[in-house]
């Protein structure tokens, strides 16, 4: 099953009235609309307003979504076009360049182009969780790191992660499941999402 | 496999077609969905991907969400899958339909002295044959005012037109 298979059965859910489902797919591009949104509007907070405005915009269009593109090109255009009416609004000019439009929505992957967009007490807060992840990541042992890198960054499937590793497909899922929950457990005091707390 | 490892397979995508359904039941509880959010996030933070929205994003928009009324999209049309079976009913039944149009017309044909059907372009042949010389002239008078010409129908609308230009130059 594919990432946007994955989507889309999350998308079917909220369109049969399942909010977590839509709620899961919030917390899955929460950050790459965000990071989409702080090319339009310079301010940490308003980059908040717009995204969460964004997310509402597409639950009250899932009607509409066929699952003809994936969902986060859908996610994509009705982000851009609320952070230019948001703008628009505003009186302050909507960004006319071609650049962002035309930038494939899958394959955008320009972070260090970026405006630095976080308030102090948020870029704190993603620097500490950067160097827990990155911390944890030197910590794990060499097949965990290797699966994990392979995955994420990499993006390859189980099957080939064993082909390469020279091992079982299961014992990739466990390696990969390993290495997560390894940096999750010294991430979740950050987040404040050990198991008593909501996420 | 315990959940968390459940969680992680999902979102790679790593879990059979029969397990999906009972998954995202699953993930409707709170602890599941933090386990969720929190292995994305891990993906995010390895990919470079900079945390541009805080912590407290995610009840934010749950709150906002939770006083959206509740959408209920029509479910989409799933074309049936059909089998091989079905297509080959399908076949036979157009193979039986041309056969029995193809014996119908043939029981039609006429048949020759031989014993054989004739041909139908032989027939119109000979029928035209047998008309006569006061049929041909018929055709001929009804060809006269019948529309051949692609034009024909618009030459009433037709009205010679002449231009002289004015003696002043105006």
């Amino acid at each position: 099953m594919s990432d946007r298979e994955i989507d889309q059965q999350l998308v079917e859910r909220a369109q049969r009235g399942d909010k977590r489902a839509f709620e899961l797919l919030v917390s899955k591009y929460q950050r790459k609309l965000g990071r989409l949104l702080s090319r339009f509007i310079r301010d940490a907070g308003e980059v908040e307003d717009v995204s969460q405005e964004a997310f509402i915009k597409a639950y009250r269009a899932l009607p509409s979504f066929r699952g003809d593109s994936a969902f986060y090109t859908w996610l994509y255009r009705i982000g851009i076009n609320t952070a230019k009416n948001y703008l628009v609004a505003r009186g302050r000019r909507a960004p006319t360049s071609t650049a962002v439009d035309n930038a494939d929505a899958e394959g955008y992957e320009d972070a260090d182009l970026l405006r630095d967009v976080n308030t102090p007490e948020a870029e704190l807060e993603s620097k500490q969780m950067a160097n827990v992840v990155n911390e944890s990541m030197a910590a794990l042992p060499e097949e965990l790191r290797t699966a994990i890198t392979l995955r994420e960054i990499e993006g390859l499937s189980y099957d080939e992660i064993a082909t390469i590793m020279n091992c079982p497909i299961g014992t990739v899922r466990s390696r990969i499941f390993r290495a997560r929950e390894t940096i999750a457990e010294r991430l979740r005091p950050l987040l404040g999402t050990s198991k008593d707390k909501r996420w | 496999m315990v959940e968390r490892e459940r969680i992680s397979a999902f979102m790679d995508g790593e879990l059979g077609d029969d397990e999906v359904d009972g998954q995202v039941r699953r993930l409707k509880s709170d602890e599941h969905a933090a386990d969720w959010a929190t292995y994305h996030l891990i993906g995010d933070v390895l990919r470079g991907e900079r945390t541009q929205l805080s912590a407290g994003f995610t009840g934010r928009f749950s709150a906002a969400l939770a006083q959206e009324p509740t959408v209920l999209a029509p479910p989409a049309a799933v074309p049936r899958k059909r089998n091989l079976q079905w297509y080959a009913m399908s076949a036979a039944a157009s193979v039986a339909g041309i056969a029995v149009v193809g014996w119908l017309a043939f029981l039609q044909q006429p048949v020759g002295s031989d014993g054989t059907a004739g041909t139908g372009g032989g027939s119109s042949v000979a029928a035209v044959a047998q008309a006569g010389p006061e049929m041909g002239e018929y055709l001929r008078v009804h060809q006269e005012v019948s529309p051949t010409a692609a034009m024909h129908g618009v030459a009433s609308y037709i009205r010679t037109v002449t231009t002289q230009e004015s003696i002043d130059g105006r």
